[in-house]
């Protein structure tokens, strides 16, 4: 297979991506007047996590005592105070516009008797503000948003993926892309780019497998800085057993009532944490279930028993309505019987480094949604992320076709970029290395030595065999990387030994930063350094290029809204989730 | 392909699943090729594909959620369309591309041609007036949790529709029936959604009931063209029993 690029495109505004934060913002910039491309790796609106998102999007208060600046504590509290502070306030007053304007677009949410929003409360929220469609709150935004799409006539294309974005001069001047449809290269010149290529926690053997960090490698080697990358969140419910189950248990489980149980039948939460109990944040409930584990007090199949067995049957159905169906489909019914779970990765709360106008380092390079770093902080909460993808997106969009009506397109000065990426590409192609390394064995080490030693709790001595072993594959094996299938169309083979180049990159920085922080706070758990220092620790661990070297950097966190001591009850306590 | 190693409890259990398969790179005409599989109780049909992925046989196929909500996994499972993701494994499957759509390769088909009907029909609110604000009645609410919001567009109920053979049939099918269905209980809808629904061939449905049959979450499109029907009737359009205009004419 010749490998050539076969197409040029030439826009104002290039979107790459194609769940809610891609839309939102090609949405927005299309109504700023900007001529705007859409490019995403599956196939819009049915890839990414967007549309998998059960829970709910935290952005009504309802509650007369709520606020902006309560969400905004919350927030903080559980981001371990290393959120960027200025985006949180943007997050939380932003937010409430979007329903109305996703139900412009089509979507409709879920409503009380007296016509105001319904809202669910989701852990780590002191009240009740999460807006939902059923169980299927990402599904019903989607439906919107994509509706929105197709009626402005936005240009999208599917099944492209994004390789390398190209600089000119150090600014953003385009992409090159891999169609997998056809096997050709697409070169866009563009004058901004907007990422919203979601996170990495894919590169765990994460719910959400498909997400896989790509954003991240190209962002840096564009000249973007990446921060909070140790912090890689679990989600405790998890699917564990029938076995052919996927997918997590959201977390209206435990919002509905649900407990979770030991081998003894015991509600474990009650003495771990008696006050939130099963509606902990995340990362509490996620160590609990695995020192229960570990305890062997585990379940028959290696998970822990969640049960709803206790509510009345037809609120179950009603209010549980996708998990029960789910399960039902298995032949297993909830209503009578407990499932097993076990957590599992859900999301990298680190990422892009991004301000509240949603631009990088780069100038031209906007990111937005699961992809930036500093809402969430060193622990999302739950909920939050959907309102992410809104604001942000939105923001990203309008900024991004703002500037692109102020400068010209850059002369296309990267001729060298593209022709070293299409070799990159080619040569993995033509490769015939006599001792070859396929990609599915070699990732599904990775899955497994990323679980056990960058996962829920993490060791000096783990986080170090992982380095080296990160180290290892890229002298040993990465050279010897090759695929099978050789044809063009549709490869997916290729697709993933793509990935697997880009994954590596990625382990690095979330395993270097998590040998770094010598504490614990939020999703980072260290067992030999179980406690929050404050002292030491408020600090994100920033990651960028410099001459080709990656380099690791400390930076204090700026507490522009709000200092910790603001929260006393907060910051007396040194245990890393409160 | 699968995170975690299959808990394969019997090596000796296997099962055998028959693939149709086709590169028209290489191929000139598709062919079946038959795999083998480890027995894993209530594993799925999309797990048993990234399993034979593991193995090195990169057989096409899409896939996302695998918790049914993407839609992206649609194919023919024993001559039945169904979502990979929502249908158990059992020995001696066989596995074929949608026949509705150009085959891309093996089982991925080509869609393009949904994506531009659904901007056709203008399937989202249509409003002069969007920024008024509305109430939505209980009823309007129910309707969407329990039917519209859940329709994924995985096409299954296209390819089940006798009356509808492909894109261009005068009948759009059942899945595009229930989408404006969809936008016509939208509160800011203000598009004769009856009219539109009457002209794009809901007359054509035989009621059947194979779309209801098919889809993986139990809606029933068929219900939506019988409302639809009804509406027309009672509303006595000025001709309700118009097709879409022959275009192999113009
Ligand atoms: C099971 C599950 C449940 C969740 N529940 C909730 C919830 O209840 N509440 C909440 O707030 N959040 C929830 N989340 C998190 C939330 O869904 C995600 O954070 C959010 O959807 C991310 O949106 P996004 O638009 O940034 O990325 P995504 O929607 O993930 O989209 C990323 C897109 O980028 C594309 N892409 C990737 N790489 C490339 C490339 N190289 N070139 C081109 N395109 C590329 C992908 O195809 C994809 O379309 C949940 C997540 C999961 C997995
Ligand atoms: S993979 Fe999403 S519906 Fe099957």
């Amino acid at each position: 297979m010749t490998l050539q690029v076969d197409q040029v495109y030439t826009t104002d505004v290039l979107v790459v991506g194609g769940g809610a934060a891609a839309s939102m913002a090609a949405i927005s910039a299309t109504n700023e007047g900007a001529d705007v491309l859409v490019l995403d790796k599956g196939q819009l609106g049915k890839s990414g996590c967007s549309p998998n998102a059960h829970g709910g999007m935290a952005l009504y208060p309802k509650h007369e005592n709520d606020s902006w600046k309560i969400h905004f504590e919350d927030t903080l509290m559980s981001g371990g105070f290393l959120n960027n502070q200025q985006v949180v306030r943007v997050l939380c007053q932003k937010g409430f516009r979007f329903v109305s304007l996703l139900e412009q677009f089509g979507s409709l949410f879920d409503r009380d008797a007296d016509g105001t929003y319904s809202v669910r409360q989701f852990g780590g929220h002191r009240y009740k503000r999460s807006v939902f469609s059923g169980d299927e709150t990402g599904h019903e935004m989607m439906n919107g948003l994509r509706r929105e799409i197709a009626r402005l006539g936005v240009k999208t294309r599917d099944e492209v993926m994004v390789l390398r974005l190209l600089t000119t001069d150090g600014e953003i001047c385009g992409a090159l892309a891999l169609d997998i449809a056809k096997g050709a290269f697409i070169e866009v010149r563009a004058k901004a780019v907007v990422l919203a290529t979601a996170d990495g926690s894919g590169i765990w053997p994460a719910a959400a497998e498909r997400q896989r960090g790509d954003g991240y490698c190209m962002a840096l080697e564009a000249g973007a800085e990446l921060a909070d990358m140790e912090f890689i969140q679990y989600h405790p419910t998890h699917a564990w057993w029938p076995y052919g189950v996927r997918g997590s248990v959201s977390e209206s489980f435990r919002a509905e009532g649900g407990y979770l149980l030991n081998s003894e039948g015991e509600r474990f939460m009650l003495h771990y944490d008696p006050e939130q109990k099963e509606l902990a944040t995340r990362d509490k409930v996620s160590v609990c279930i695995y020192r229960e584990i570990l305890a062997g007090r585990g379940a028959r199949h290696g998970g822990i028993y969640a049960s709803v067995t206790h509510l009345p049957p037809d609120h179950i159905e009603k209010r549980l309505r996708v998990i029960f169906r789910k399960y039902m489909s298995y032949g297993f019914d909830i209503r009578k019987q407990p499932i097993e779970i076990r957590p599992r990765p859900h999301y990298l709360c680190g990422g892009v480094v991004a301000n509240d106008r949603a631009e990088t380092r780069v100038p031209g390079l906007y990111a937005a949604g699961a992809v930036t770093a500093g809402v969430h902080g060193a622990n999302r909460l739950g909920s939050n992320a959907l309102v992410d993808i809104l604001v942000f997106g939105d923001i990203a969009g309008r900024n991004a076709a703002h500037r692109a009506g102020n400068v010209d397109h850059k002369r296309m000065n990267a001729k060298t970029q593209v022709e070293k990426e299409i070799k990159r590409v080619a040569d993995l192609v033509a490769k015939s290395a006599i001792e070859p390394v396929w990609t599915p064995i070699l990732r599904r080490r990775h899955f497994e030595m990323m679980d056990r030693y960058v996962g829920v709790l993490r060791t000096d001595e783990g986080l170090r065999h992982m380095l080296a072993e990160i180290e290892r594959t890229q002298k040993e094996d990465l050279p010897n990387l090759s695929i099978r299938d050789k044809s063009r169309r549709y490869n997916f083979e290729l697709r993933d030994a793509l990935e697997m180049q880009l994954r590596l990159m990625v382990e690095e920085m979330s395993t270097r930063a998590a040998v770094t922080r010598t504490e614990s706070r939020g999703s980072h758990f260290r067992d030999d350094y179980p406690k929050r220092d404050d002292r030491q620790w408020l600090k994100n661990i920033v990651f960028f290029k410099k001459d080709d070297q990656l380099v690791c950097e400390c930076r204090a966190v700026e507490m522009s809204v709000m200092d910790i001591s603001e929260l006393p009850a907060y910051a007396a306590l040194d245990s890393p989730w409160h | 392909m699968t995170c975690y190693l299959l808990p394969i409890e019997n090596p000796e259990a296997r099962y055998t699943l028959h693939v149709l398969r086709f590169n028209p790179e290489t191929d000139e005409k598709p062919y079946w090729r038959s795999y083998q599989v480890p027995f894993v109780s209530t594993m799925t049909v999309i797990e048993a594909l990234e399993y034979l992925w593991d193995q090195g046989e990169y057989i096409a196929f899409r896939t996302n959620c695998r918790e049914f909500t993407c839609g992206s996994c649609a194919m023919l499972i024993n001559g039945k369309p169904q979502l990979a993701c929502d249908t158990i494994l059992q020995d001696d499957m066989r596995l074929e591309p949608l026949s509705r759509y150009g085959v891309l390769r093996d089982l991925v088909v080509d869609t393009e041609a949904i994506k531009k009907k659904l901007k056709d029909v203008k399937y989202w609110p249509v409003s002069a007036n969007r920024e008024k604000n509305f109430t939505v009645p209980p009823q309007v609410i129910d309707a969407y949790g329990q039917i519209y919001s859940r329709c994924i567009e995985c096409a299954c109920c296209l390819e089940a529709c006798p009356a509808s053979f492909n894109e261009a049939s005068r009948f759009d099918g059942p899945m595009y029936a229930l989408l404006l269905a969809r936008a016509a209980n939208h509160p800011l809808d203000a598009m004769n959604r009856i009219q539109q629904a009457s002209e794009r061939g809901i007359w054509a449905c035989v009621s059947c009931f194979e779309c209801a049959d098919v889809c993986p979450l139990d809606l029933s499109p068929a219900k939506e063209v019988a409302k639809f029907r009804r509406k027309a009737i009672t509303q006595s359009l000025k001709r309700p029993f118009t097709f879409r205009k022959d275009k192999r004419y113009e």
